[in-house]
């Protein structure tokens, strides 16, 4: 089955198109990167995507369901898991209570990242930026779902730290999991991508699988 | 001055305290949830008073009334919430307007049926127990035990358990909480009733102490905001600017009078206004 389908979508602010007409298609197991300048309606597709967002127009399935006008907790029943790009854990509730939030356990997530081993009754507020992501990152691994929408995962993070946050979206990705990773970390994007897609003033203008020549394309895409 | 009158005024403190602190808590929940500023809650508190009065006239006794004052208030909380908050979701600013009518057609609801002079519920514990030497009115000691007890569960609730987890994240981020799979709107609907249901409560308690009429909720409503204002919507420090905005009130009546009391405790209203920047992040309890 289909993991998530978007058709025509088109979302903004205030009446302004942000997205205007992206279409995606995840397949169980398919990691797809979603990549783009600044500004180039990336995180507003992901918004309009999680349902934090409304669409002005166009449809969004996730498992065959049509969830275009419902809450984001009908899509979280669905299977879907995400993490937002600004402040994507609670900041008011310590670590524990994050985890426990999604059923997560601390032991699941310290497995994906060990420091939160020893910080669960941690205020999340009082986690450093790059800590508050992998926090999010391991809440979703530790609970995983049918469908992953990364926005940003690894900014902020160590090398080290991105690594083992790209190797979490393909253990998942192996196990079936559907990804769509927004991410401006080129080289970690592609290293887990299947296929990309570059998104430019709302649209996506260019899209293709992954192989040897794709960092070449893509970074003259976004160079122009 | 002596040890019996100073229990006296003590008991008296905490008895305003507590009532204060069950109406102002149902607020500052609904407000952090919402966004919503509920001005008919006074009048959820007249509903109490009038289910306990309503229930002694048929021969039920008080503590029935007490139960009937919660599962009404709740039941007529969640239909508010259902038929008429809901419609403000996109603007909860505007529902200040929706509460407010809703609290002129209470009122004259309960004008047509009960009229509009005042009625009486006779005490309902008349004795006292005396410790130390000194006499405590037995009933004001029930009032402040329920309180604390309903305003201890509360809190209990909104600290240890996976319901509690999960309005506390609502109320530090509704968009998040939904993201992570917490059903915001169904949950608004509780805390919004569970919010009208501690303000039908607290009339249920106050009213063999005080006139029952269906005007009484709006002299309960002003220093219920006064309390929400100085405790900055969060739980915890509502219960301290009740007790503190109590001790005001009450020292300053028996001082001076009931009228300088309402300006001394709206001056401690801009007094922390001044001082502080209230905000409505932050954790909830």
């Amino acid at each position: 089955m289909t993991l998530l389908e978007v058709h025509g979508l088109v979302a903004g602010y205030a009446g302004a198109r942000i997205v205007t007409g992206l279409d995606l298609v995840i397949q169980p197991g398919e990691v797809v990167a979603l990549l783009g300048r600044n500004g180039a309606g990336k995180s507003t597709a992901v918004s309009a995507i999680t349902g934090t967002l409304p669409a002005m127009d166009g449809t969004v399935l996730v498992a065959g369901a049509d969830v275009t006008k419902s809450q984001p907790s009908r899509r979280y029943q669905l299977g879907m898991r995400a993490v937002r790009q600004d402040q994507p854990i609670l900041r008011d509730l310590t670590v524990a209570e994050n985890l426990r939030m999604v059923g997560a356990s601390k032991e699941a997530a310290a497995e994906c990242f060990p420091f939160l081993a020893d910080r669960a009754s941690q205020r999340a507020g009082t986690l450093s930026g790059g800590e508050q992501k992998m926090l999010a990152v391991a809440r979703t691994a530790a609970n995983p779902g049918t469908l992953w929408i990364l926005d940003e995962p690894s900014e902020g993070l160590q090398p080290k730290n991105v690594d083992r946050c790209a190797q979490l979206i393909r253990g998942a990705a192996a196990r079936g999991v559907g990804v769509l990773l927004v991410e401006q970390h080129l080289g970690m994007a592609l290293t887990v991508a299947d296929r990309w897609l570059v998104m430019e003033t709302g649209a996506v203008i260019d899209q293709g699988n992954v192989s040897a020549k794709t960092h070449e394309t893509v970074s003259r895409r976004l160079a122009v | 001055m002596d040890f019996a009158f100073i229990v006296d005024q003590g008991l008296g403190i905490l008895a305003t305290a507590s009532v204060s602190a069950l109406v102002a808590m149902g607020l500052a929940m609904s407000f952090r949830l919402m966004g919503i500023i509920n001005l008919a809650s006074g009048d959820f508190m007249m509903i109490g008073a009038y289910s306990v009065l309503t229930c002694l006239a048929i021969g039920l006794p008080y503590i029935v009334g007490v139960l009937v004052a919660c599962v009404v208030g709740f039941l007529l909380g969640a239909v508010t919430e259902r038929s008429l908050l809901r419609r403000f979701v996109r603007a909860p600013e505007l529902a200040i307007l929706g509460t407010f009518g809703l609290g002129i057609v209470i009122r004259q609801v309960v004008e047509l049926i009960y009229g509009k002079n005042f009625q009486f519920v006779e005490n309902p514990l008349p004795g006292s127990v005396e410790i130390w030497g000194a006499e405590f009115p037995l009933y004001r000691l029930v009032l402040i035990g329920v309180s604390v007890v309903v305003i201890g569960a509360v809190l209990l609730v909104l600290t240890l358990t996976p319901v509690g987890v999960k309005v506390r994240a609502v109320a530090a981020d509704g968009d998040l909480a939904e993201t992570l799979g917490v059903r915001s709107g169904g949950l608004k609907l509780v805390i919004f009733a569970v919010s009208t249901l501690m303000a039908s409560l607290a009339g249920s308690l106050i009213a063999p102490l005080t006139n029952v009429g269906p005007g009484m909720g709006n002299a309960y409503l002003f220093v219920m905001f006064v309390v929400v204002i100085v405790g900055g919507a969060r739980v915890s420090m509502v219960l301290v600017a009740a007790l503190a905005i109590a001790v005001v009130q009450n020292v300053t009546t028996l001082v001076v009078d009931s009228l300088v009391a309402k300006l001394a405790i709206l001056a401690m209203a801009f007094i922390v206004l001044a001082a502080t920047r209230p905000s409505t992040k932050g954790n909830i309890v």
